[in-house]
Parts: C-alpha cells; structure tokens; sequence
C-alpha cells in the first residue's frame, strides 16, 4: 500500500475497494459455476444420451413394425371384439358389481385388523415364550426340592398358556378374514373373470408392443430425468450412470502392487454384448465376436472377464483418451486426432492394443496352449515362430523343450558342396524363394562395398569352420544302385512326399505347416551328392537323428529311383565363392584375436597360425557371433546359451527399453516391432559402430502379413500379473489334447490327415478323392488306444488301395502314448483300456447278422483278407478283419446307424437310418447282429472276450 | 540470425555462465540505481516478458515451459523479478529521502491511522477472493501432471525434485547427499533463525532501505535470489535427462552423452603436482584436504577478523562475529565449489569414500 501516491489517501476512495469485491465475487461465481461445469460434463453422459435417443428411434421404428403386424392379427382383433362385448355386458350388472366391491372393502378392513392383531400377540407370544423357557431353567437350578419346583414351573407355565391362548386365538381371527377376503374376492373374479382371461390374452399378443413402449418411456428425458442428472443431485439416482464389472481374479499390475480390474468400458460401449446393435458405430457397436465373448454362453463371459484382460488399456477410465485407446493404424490415428485430441499416451505402460493385434492377449492365459480355436492371427504367428525357430536365438516361454528349428550341420561336408553352403549362406532364398533361413549378410548394416568384402571374409570362414568340424555320416558307404528317374517321379508323387514337400510349384507366399514343412525340392540335384541323397530317403534317422522326416519303408531300389529322380531337379551348379583376400581375414581374426590378447600377442599369434587355421578359428567365433548354433546341431556349441533377447515378456516391455536410434518410425512399441521384423538392423543406421558392435539379428524376409503376425505375436508376450484362477489351467484330459497337438503339430500329420477339422494338404495333389488319405475325425472314438499304439510304432496297411503309405515316425513310446491319449481325450473317449463285446450266445443273432451282412452286399466294397478279385482299386473299402482289434467295438453300430455323422463325405451308405428314422422294424438288432458279424470276422476262434493282445501272440487278421 | 540468437541463449546459460551472470548482474543492480525508476522498469521488465514469450515459439523452449509442473517456475520467475524491483526502488527512494532529511516514505504515511477494520481486512479479503478465483482457474485450465503409476524398475528421466526443492537438487551435483541434503538445508533453516539475533542494527525497522543495509541486504539477496530462486530456475529449465545441462532452446535429447571425468584435491596435489602416486593411508592422502577445510571453516575467520572484516568483529562481538561468519562460509561453500567444479572438474576436497565421508 506504500507505493500508492496518491493525492486521497486510500479510506477516502472506497469504492476501489468495493469495485474490486464486487468483480473479485462475480469472478468466482463464474469460475466456481465453470468448475461445477467442467466437473459435470463428461464425454461419457454424452454418449449415453446419444444411445438412449438411439434406442428411442430404433423402438419406434420397430413399433411401426409390430403395429402393422398387430393390425393385421386377425386373433387379436376378435379378442378385442370378445372383451368390448364383455364390458358391454358387465356394465349391465353395473349394481351387482358395485355391491360386490363394497363387500371386498369390508373383508379387507376386516382382514386388516385381523392381521394386526395377530402381529402384536405374536410378538408377546413370543416374547412370553423366551421368559417361560428362562424361568424353568432357573427354577430347575434353582436348587428347590423337586415339590416346590414343579409347582413353580406350573404357575409359569399356567401365565404363560394365557398369552398362548391369545396367540392361538389371533390366529384362528386371522384366517377367518382371510377366508372371508378371499371369499369376497372371488365373487368379483366371478363377474369380471371373462374379461380378464381376456386382457391377459391380448396382453400376450400384444406383448412386444408394450416392451417397446416401455423401452421408449425407460429412455425419454423428461423434466424428471433432468433433475435426476442435475449436478449434485446426481449422486442419489441418476439415469446417466458409470456402469462397471469388478474383476477380483483379473488383476493390473500398477508396479507396486497388483490391483483387481474394475472395467468401465461398457459406460460409453453400451451396445457391445447385443447383436441388435451391429449396424451401429463406435461406440455403441457389436463386439464382432460374441460367440467368442462377452455373451453368458461364450467361454468368455463378459462377468468373469470384462474387457480390458484382452484389450488393455486402462480398465478404471471413463474418456475416450484416458481409456488409453490405441488406433490400428495412421488413417485412424489422424481421424481420432480430429475428433477426439487424440496424442500417442506418455503415461501408462500399457495402452491398449491396436484391433488388429487384439489377439496377442489370448496367450497371457492360453500360454499351454499349442493353437488357439478362434485366433487365427496368432496361431498364424506361432506357426511362424516355429518354422523361423525364433526360440533359437531369443528364450521364449513354452519353447524350451523344442527342437532346434534346422537340419543338424556335424555331417555337413557328406551332404552339400561347401561351393553351395557358401551360396547358401550368403543369400538362401537365391537358392530357394520359400526357405524360412534368414539372410545374415549384405543386409542394411552391412552393404557398403568394405562391409561385402568383409562378409565374404566372413561367410568363406563360417564354412571352413563347419567343414572342419564335419564328420562322416554313419551310413553304410554303399554304391547307390541304377535307379530309374521315371520310377522315382512315381514314387515321390504316390508315396505321399507331396504332403510335406513340393515339386515344381511356385507359390505365391511362403507357407509354414502342411505341404510347405518340408523344403521344396526344386534344385536338390544342385545341393545335395546322390550317395547322400539315397541313404537319406532310405532311413533318414541315419544321418540327423532328431529329424521330422518320417522313413518310408523304401526298398533299396525304391529308393535309387527316388535319387534318381530327385537328382534330375537342378537348375545350375553354384558359383565358386570370390577369391578369398588374405589381408582381411588377417584384420579380422586380429580383431578377434584382440578381444582377450593384447594387440602385439595377437599379432604374434596370427602370424603362427595357417590360412586354414584363421579360417576354422574365425568361423567359430563367427557361428557364436550369428548364433547359427540356436537352429542348426553344430560341433562345438553343445553347451552355448541363446545369444538373442529373451522374449518371454518382451510385449510388455517398456518402450524406454528399445533403441528407435535414427528410424523414422512412431514412437510405439508395435512400430518398433513391426520394423524388426521388416528390417532388423536398420536402428544402426546413423551410428558410429564397428562391426562386432553392430547388429546381427539376421533377416527373414517377411512380407508384410508376416510382419505384421508376427508383431501380434510379440505382444501377446506379456509378463505374468494374473493369479493362477485367471488362467485357463488344462485337466488331464486337456493337457493330453494339448501334448498330441504338438506332437501332430511338429510332425507335421495334417500334411496328410485331416485332424481338428484342419489339414489334408495332400488332397490338392490328388486327383481322385478316393485316394485321400483317412480323415481322422472323430479317430479317438473309433479306434482301440492299443492297437493305435502298435500302429503309430508300426503302422501296418488298412487300406490296401491307397498308395500313400504312413511313414514309419519311430515314435517313442512316451510320444506314441501322447498321441493316442490326445485323440481318446480328444473324443472322450476311454483311454487306454475299453471293453470288447462277447460272442453272441444268441444262434438266431448270428445268423440275422450273417443273413443281413450277405443281402447289404457288404463285401462288394469291403474285404476279408484279400480284396475280391473284379473290385476297382478306388472302390475298396478297410478289410473287415482288422475290426475285431482295431475299431472299438460300441463304435461299430454308432458307424452303421450314421455314417456320414461321424465322417462326413464317406462313401460308406447309411443302411439302416434315414434321416434318424429306421428303415426296418428291427433296425437296431440288425445293427447289433451286423456288428457282432463284422467283429467274428476276426475274431481268433479261441479268443477271451478282451481283444488285448498278449505278447507273441499275433490274433488273427493282423 | 535468430539461430544466432538462440545458439547464444543457449551459450550463455551454461551454468557457470548462468551464475556468474546472475551475481554481475545483482551487484549491477545495487550499484546503477537508475533502473528501478518505474518507467525505466517498465521497459525492462516488458524486454524480458516480450524475449521469454517470443521464446515460446521455440518448440524445444515451449515444451518445457508449458509443461504444468514447471508453470510455478514460470510465473516465480516474473513475480521475483517484480518483488526484487518493488523491494529495491522503495528502498533506494527511502535511501533518498533521508539523505534529503526527510525520512523514510513510510514514517510519513503512518501518521494517517487506519482501522484495522475495513480497510485492512476488506482489502485481504479481496486478495483472498481473486486468488481463489486464480486457484480454480489453474485448476480447471491446467490438469493434474499426472503420470503413470510409479515403477521401481523405471525412474523418470530427468528424476526432478518438486520445484521448491531445485535448489537443493543442484546441491547434491556438487556435495554428498549427506552434506547437500541434511547439512545445508539445516544450516538454511537454523541460519535463517538466527538472522534476528545476528543482525541487531536497528536501521531499516518498518521501512526499505539500502544503504543503511548494505552487507545485510547485499548478502541476503545473494543467498536467496542466486543461490536459491536461480538455482531452482536452472534446475527447471535447463536440467534435463541424466542430469545433463541444456540450453533453453536444446532439445532434451536421452541420448546426449557428456564427458564427466572428475578429479579429487588429493589427485591434484600428489599425482598431478607432487608427481608420486596417492599413499596408502587414507588419512595421510586427504591431508592437504583436511586441512584446508579446516583452515577454511576455523582458521579463515580468525584472519578475516583481523583484516578485511575487522569492523565487523568489532561491532557484533566475537560470538556474533563467528557465528555470523561461520553461517557465511558454509552459504559460500556452495559457490566456491560450484566454480571448482566448472573450472578444474574438481569433485571432492575430501575423499573418504573407505568411510563414506567426502566434502
């Protein structure tokens, strides 16, 4: 106040004063008003207007509807009819009614006062009974001679028996009136009851109407609505409220402590669980997978699971940007940024996953299992991960045990030329377009002229290495005998080797399971020598004893004109790798020499050590370096770790913990992932780095797709935050359906067979369906657990017709046990025993099954040992012999009453249903008898009733 | 040109810089009285609104600025600024006014007596009235800078101190946290008590003045205008990711990489000038430091009482006298090793990390 000079001093000029109190108290009014305001208008209640309105105008759309339809009811129209004529009636006896309704007002005050009354002397009654009870207890304790206590109790019980007399009295009064009530009542239901059978009647054809009314007054704002929504008031009933789903099991990991899930989500997406509202936009749209969730029959019901457990994000938030939405690409990105603000979050860790990687939350509770029914992406990405063997290099939960993604390399030097193996290296899709080896060199790091030169330095040590530690393959060194390349074409497309490989073909994309597990064969003749190629085909386990590739049970020329054939399939020998330049690989061994010498003991050392010697040391730092060991069985790295990132819980790694460097790339965890895959060293570009500094992920040439798989795939890499009750933990039975779909998925069996409802990729090559090979649908059902175990060990043929044969996989019995189990529990069916039918007694069965066998001409497709000479091969039908021990026997009728349930597309005709209705009055013992028939077939003649079989003691028919 | 500009902004508010510009300009300030005339303000002060608002179109200075933790920063910045000026004209007015003879402004103006009621407590009242409504706009116009949920494995970078406690935060680049967090701040807090029974000159009760306060007003305001407010504005403003000092208009880059090879006295002293390499015995090697923090702390106010300060020493009494010193030297420790630092990466006179003791 010093500082104001002027002429008044300030107590003359109080107006200032009350001026700046005046505009100071209208400032807050306002400011305090706008807080009220901002406070109060949230984007939320704007979306729930906006979806009651909707429903308003979807109801009376469909009241028009149901009108029209109403109106044309002619049912309803004559009740309408029938009532009018009622009420006509009625008012007749207007007096009669009215006399009635007096009667009923009478009996209810009546009723009225009796019940009171009843309340209150209940009430003593009850009260008298407790200090009744009381004082006997004490008068017994009391003490007194047993004369003195009975009569003490007597008086008590004699004051007590008065208020139960009451009691008991108040309730006959009570039912008097009740009585009397419902008497009176009943005389008005006399008068009025036609006309009521009818209202209700209407009422339930007009049912709908009044739904949709009520629907439309449910959603109406009034004056009513207003005030419950005011401000403030809001907090007592509002229409407009936050709607949530607490989720103790689901939990979110805030650091420090993990706290239940409590999803708002269903605040704004108000629509997302009813299929009504699939035509509508955000927010109010379908959940486009309701079979899958949200719904109570789903297996993920929207009131144990919520929303953000799968689509993260931040369960608690109520606007559109706190929810952390994520959009799935720019175009979103900008359309959001125009209409709502929307900015890439800074601050929370996980933000919800853009639509197109929603999948990649399945496996933060399916991580047991192998594939997911219903996400499609991520099994995709899994199938890639297995092929690209991933797990090589980066540690990845759930891959520990699998086997390493490439052929075993300690016999390298008998197999390939190290002119290809250079070739090879250098670029693999040179030689091959659809191999899933990734490329380590000439690659966006390494593609300056020096760094070329360097490379080849480095790939000519890389196979000196591999040579060096290459021994003989254990095979016998035989001659391979002549064979006929015309006989081999044969054989390779017959004996099924399409189911894995392809020939010839150009596909369009690079595929991962089925016909693509195998390499294609196109230039084999260029890779491989002939010896090795015939010891291979014979028994493939010689040379790479881990290996997928099943034995064909080729004979020794069988398999020459395999080689043969396979040796024509060449298309120009590989170039010999440049001339190697001795100066660089100097340098670089001394650089490698450098990393545990000083410079002048390295260079002593490289000057005692021969080019070979260089060479073979250099490679071996340099398959360390690249990791090559994480796919392929090398000599020397029995014992060497990943040299990758474990990935395990990269998708929830924070982006602060990935390097962006120079890309030009957003700032996002999906981006960064997508460019890795895309182009893994690119974020060395711009930096001062040697070469041991740089990066070595190599490059699988993913297409876009891929990438972008394999990005969902990252992300579903999340750490653990949910207790063991959100997972989907499997049973027994689950986790054996679990262990065979590995096994099926790493042997690659759908290449052939139909499993699950997938693969038969086989049939693309195969003219006549006749020669399918089997869809095991329903196999766990069908087939004996023992002799599915003899036959996975051995498999033996059932159809005689077929040339595709089974491949003998040499299955331990740990596997072979897995297998059977994953399709008995599969089909729920009994593992491992089930029980055999007797011999039937019955002589009169017998021969109605051998009668009723011989008329359905059974065996005009079927055989009993040998097939019937004048059969086509493509009408043959499985040898009946083989029944008794190989199908289960309660399968048989099943198969007999419906083929074409069980097996869709058989060609085994229905004899004895159609359409569920018995062609025969006796169909089901026709059936039984024909059954019991077809198991005699086989049936040894001295047989016990169990058809296992003993050791050395082969039943008839196998 | 503007390039040059900000690449000299940016030069210029390198901390030595920074600091050494900030007491020039303090002493500037005491010596040429001139710029507190209100026109001559006016113009200063609207220089240095237009120059920080015209900055705000440099994203990289923008960014900072607005960032909602650091609008306190912001609006400190210029209301230190006005309070320093109002401070300082009343009380160079003052100084000439009773070098006219006619006394201070303030002894004239309480001859007029008020009442306490309404003209006081209307007037607070008001105050009260529009800083709420300040309060509440705040509120509304700029959200809670909340962040993410705090993570044991990921600290913020920067990691920054609330804005108040800046100054201290830049402490503990240039002392132990043991000296920079507990030392300091509770010579801060006792000094400040002590003030009263320190400073019995009774000149400048109930008016501004200067020059009858020189040492006192001079040294108060070193302490809190540049060792602290500046501090906390450095700490702001041009702290940035890992600690790494950056200009106004630099981009806050993670990345940056600064050399930060730093050398002890003891390093100095044997290795660099004696030529021998560090003894064994701790003790024996922190010697030369030992002694001159001794020297420093007992011995230098023993000298300065019998030269350079004499006329204080005999004022105040000895027990005033080294009280007064002793606060006096620990505020300018501060200052003393900020510039070692800068000068000779000096980081510790005292090197004892055997028992964790380092000055």
């Amino acid at each position: 106040m010093a500082v104001i000079h002027s002429d008044a001093p300030p107590v003359h000029r109080p107006w200032r004063r009350h001026v700046g109190f005046g505009a100071g108290s209208a400032l807050l009014l306002a400011g305090t008003v706008w807080m009220i305001y901002f406070d109060y208008a949230r984007d939320w209640k704007g979306y729930q207007r906006d979806f009651r309105r909707m429903e308003i105008d979807k109801a009376q759309e469909r009241l028009e509807e149901v009108g029209a339809r109403l109106d044309a009811d002619q049912e309803l129209a004559r009740l309408e009819d029938e009532r009018e004529q009622a009420t006509a009636e009625m008012a007749q006896r207007a007096g009669e009614l009215e006399s009635a309704r007096r009667a009923l007002d009478e009996a209810e005050k009546a009723f009225y006062v009796a019940e009171q009354e009843w309340k209150v002397e209940k009430s003593h009654y009850d009260a008298r009974k407790y200090e009744f009870e009381e004082a006997r207890r004490h008068i017994m304790e009391s003490g007194l001679d047993e004369a003195a206590r009975d009569a003490a109790v007597a008086q008590e019980a004699a004051h007590f028996k008065h208020y139960e007399d009451r009691y008991v009295a108040s309730v006959r009064g009570l039912e008097e009136a009740t009585t009397a009530r419902d008497a009176a009542a009943a005389e008005i239901k006399k008068r009025t009851g036609r006309q009521d059978d009818l209202r209700k009647r209407i009422a339930q054809i007009t049912a709908d109407e009044e739904a949709l009314h009520r629907t439309i007054e449910a959603n109406r704002e009034s004056l009513k609505t207003l005030l419950l929504n005011a401000p403030v008031i809001d907090m007592a009933a509002p229409t407009l409220k936050i709607e949530q789903v607490i989720l103790p099991h689901l939990l979110s990991d805030i650091n420090f402590t993990r706290i239940p899930k409590v999803d708002r989500c269903v605040t704004c997406h108000k629509g997302i669980a009813d299929s009504k509202y699939r035509q509508e936009g955000q927010p109010f749209t379908t959940h486009p997978a309701l079979d899958l969730y949200l719904t109570d029959s789903s297996p993920h019901p929207y009131n144990r699971f919520g929303c953000t457990v799968c689509h993260q994000g931040l369960d608690r938030a109520t606007s559109f940007i706190s929810a952390m939405h994520t959009p799935r690409g720019e175009e979103q990105e900008h359309a959001w940024a125009h209409d709502h603000g929307w900015a890439e979050p800074h601050y929370w860790d996980s933000p919800q996953l853009p639509a197109q990687h929603a999948q990649a939350a399945c496996r933060t509770c399916h991580i047991q299992d192998v594939r997911l029914k219903g996400a499609d992406r991520y099994n995709r990405g899994l199938d890639i991960l297995e092929k690209a063997g991933c797990y090589g290099c980066h540690k990845i939960a759930g891959y520990e045990e699998q086997r390493k993604a490439g052929p075993s390399l300690r016999h390298i030097a008998s197999k390939v030329k190290a002119d290809w193996a250079y070739r090879w290296i250098e670029d693999p899709k040179a030689y091959r377009p659809t191999t899933w080896m990734p490329r380590f060199f000439h690659l966006t790091n390494t593609s300056s002229p020096d760094d070329r030169a360097r490379s080849q330095t480095e790939i000519d040590a890389i196979v000196a290495y591999l040579w060096a530690r290459s021994t003989p393959a254990p095979a016998p060194s035989g001659r391979v005998p002549a064979g006929d390349s015309g006989r081999g074409r044969r054989l390779v497309s017959d004996k099924g080797c399409l189911g894995c490989h392809r020939i010839g073909e150009k596909p369009a994309e690079r595929g991962t399971f089925g016909r693509d597990f195998g390499p294609a064969l196109d230039r084999v003749g260029d890779k491989v020598s002939a010896e090795w190629l015939f010891e291979w085909v014979r028994d493939p386990r010689r040379y790479f004893p881990q290996t997928n590739m099943p034995d064909l049970r080729l004979t020794d020329q069988e398999a020459a004109d395999v080689t043969a054939y396979l040796m024509t399939l060449r298309g120009g020998d590989p170039e010999p790798p440049p001339p190697a330049s001795t100066e660089r690989l100097d340098a670089v061994t001394a650089e490698f020499l450098m990393a545990k010498l000083t410079s002048r003991q390295a260079q002593e050392k490289l000057a005692s050590m021969g080019t070979e010697e260089k060479k073979v040391f250099l490679g071996e730092k340099l398959v360390a370096r690249y990791g090559c060991f994480g796919c392929h069985d090398i000599a020397g790295f029995e014992q060497a770790l990943p040299i990758g990132v474990e990935l395990s819980n990269e998708g929830t790694k924070l982006i602060t913990r990935l390097d962006f460097g120079f890309a030009d790339i957003p700032h996002t965890k999906p981006a960064w992932f997508l460019q890795k895959m895309k182009d893994p060293r690119v974020f060395d570009m711009g930096k001062v780095k040697s070469p041991q500094e740089k990066l070595k992920m190599p490059d699988f040439g993913f297409t876009d797709e891929e990438a972008e798989t394999m990005v969902t795939l990252i992300l579903s890499m999340q750490k653990d935050v949910l207790p063991m009750e959100a997972h989907r933990i499997l049973d027994e039975r689950e986790a054996a359906v679990e262990r065979g779909r590995r096994i099926v998925q790493d042997r690659n069996c759908r290449g052939c067979h139909v499993i699950d409802g997938e693969g038969g990729a086989i049939r693309e090559v195969i003219a006549d369906q006749a020669y399918y090979p089997p869809n095991l649908i329903g196999e766990g059902a069908k087939v004996q657990s023992d002799w599915l175990f003899d036959f996975l060990k051995e498999p033996e043929p059932i159809r005689p017709w077929l040339t595709v044969t089974m491949p003998t996989f040499h299955f331990d019995d740990r596997n072979a046990t897995d297998l059977v189990k994953h399709f008995a529990a599969a089909d729920g069916a009994p593992f491992p025993f089930q029980s055999a039918s007797p011999p039937a007694q019955d002589a009169e069965a017998v021969r109605l099954g051998k009668r009723t066998f011989d008329e359905f001409k059974c065996l005009s497709c079927h055989t009993v040992g040998a097939p019937a000479p004048g059969i086509a091969a493509a009408d043959l039908a499985p040898d009946l012999t083989l029944a008794w021990t190989r199908l289960r026997h309660d399968w048989i009728s099943k198969w007999l009453r419906d083929p074409q349930r069980l097996l869709p597309g058989t060609r085994m005709p229905s004899f004895f249903y159609s359409e569920d209705q018995p062609l025969y009055p006796d169909a089901s013992e026709r059936m039984e008898a024909v059954s019991e028939h077809v198991l005699s077939l086989g049936r040894p003649r001295s047989a016990a009733s169990s058809p296992r079989r003993t050791p050395g003691q082969d039943p008839a028919g196998r | 040109m503007i390039e040059m500009v900000k690449g000299f902004a940016n030069w210029i508010s390198l901390p030595y810089y920074f600091v050494t510009l900030s007491v020039v300009i303090l002493v500037a300030m005491l010596v040429f009285k001139s710029w507190t005339r209100p026109r001559n303000f006016a113009i200063l002060f609207s220089l240095f609104a237009a120059a920080f608002f015209l900055s705000c179109l440099d994203a990289n200075f923008r960014i900072i600025v607005v960032k909602a933790d650091n609008l306190p920063i912001a609006g400190m910045l210029f209301l230190v600024i006005f309070f320093v000026w109002l401070a300082l004209k009343q009380a160079f007015d003052n100084d000439e006014r009773i070098a006219a003879g006619k006394g201070p402004a303030e002894a004239e103006e309480s001859k007029d007596k008020l009442l306490c009621w309404p003209h006081l407590v209307y007037t607070e009242f008001i105050c009260l009235i529009l800083l709420t409504v300040v309060l509440v706009l705040w509120s509304i116009i700029v959200q809670a800078p909340i962040e993410q949920p705090a993570n044991l494995t990921e600290s913020p970078n920067p990691s920054k101190a609330p804005w108040y406690f800046l100054g201290l935060q830049e402490m503990l680049v240039y002392y132990d946290p043991w000296i920079a967090g507990v030392l300091l701040p509770g010579y801060i807090i006792v000094g400040l008590m002590a003030i009263p029974y320190i400073d019995t000159n009774p000149k400048g009760n109930g008016y501004y003045t200067f020059r009858e306060r020189r040492w006192e007003v001079s040294l108060f305001l070193f302490g809190f205008v540049v060792l602290w407010i500046m501090l906390i504005i450095l700490g702001t403003f041009l702290r940035g990711p890992n600690w790494n000092f950056f200009g106004p208009f630099e981009y806050w880059d993670v990345h940056r990489v600064e050399p930060l090879v730093n050398i002890h006295l003891s390093d100095i002293l044997w290795v660099k000038m004696l030529g021998v390499g560090l003894p064994k015995n701790m003790f024996l090697r922190e010697i030369f430091g030992i002694v001159v923090t001794l020297l420093y702390l007992f011995g230098l106010p023993v000298l300065l009482a019998r030269t350079w300060a004499r006329r204080f020493y005999v004022k105040m009494g000895p027990a005033r006298y080294h009280v007064m010193m002793n606060l006096f030297l620990m505020m300018m420790s501060l200052p003393i090793k900020m510039y070692l630092r800068w000068a000779f990466n000096f980081k510790y006179v005292v090197n004892l990390p055997e028992i964790f003791f380092n000055i």
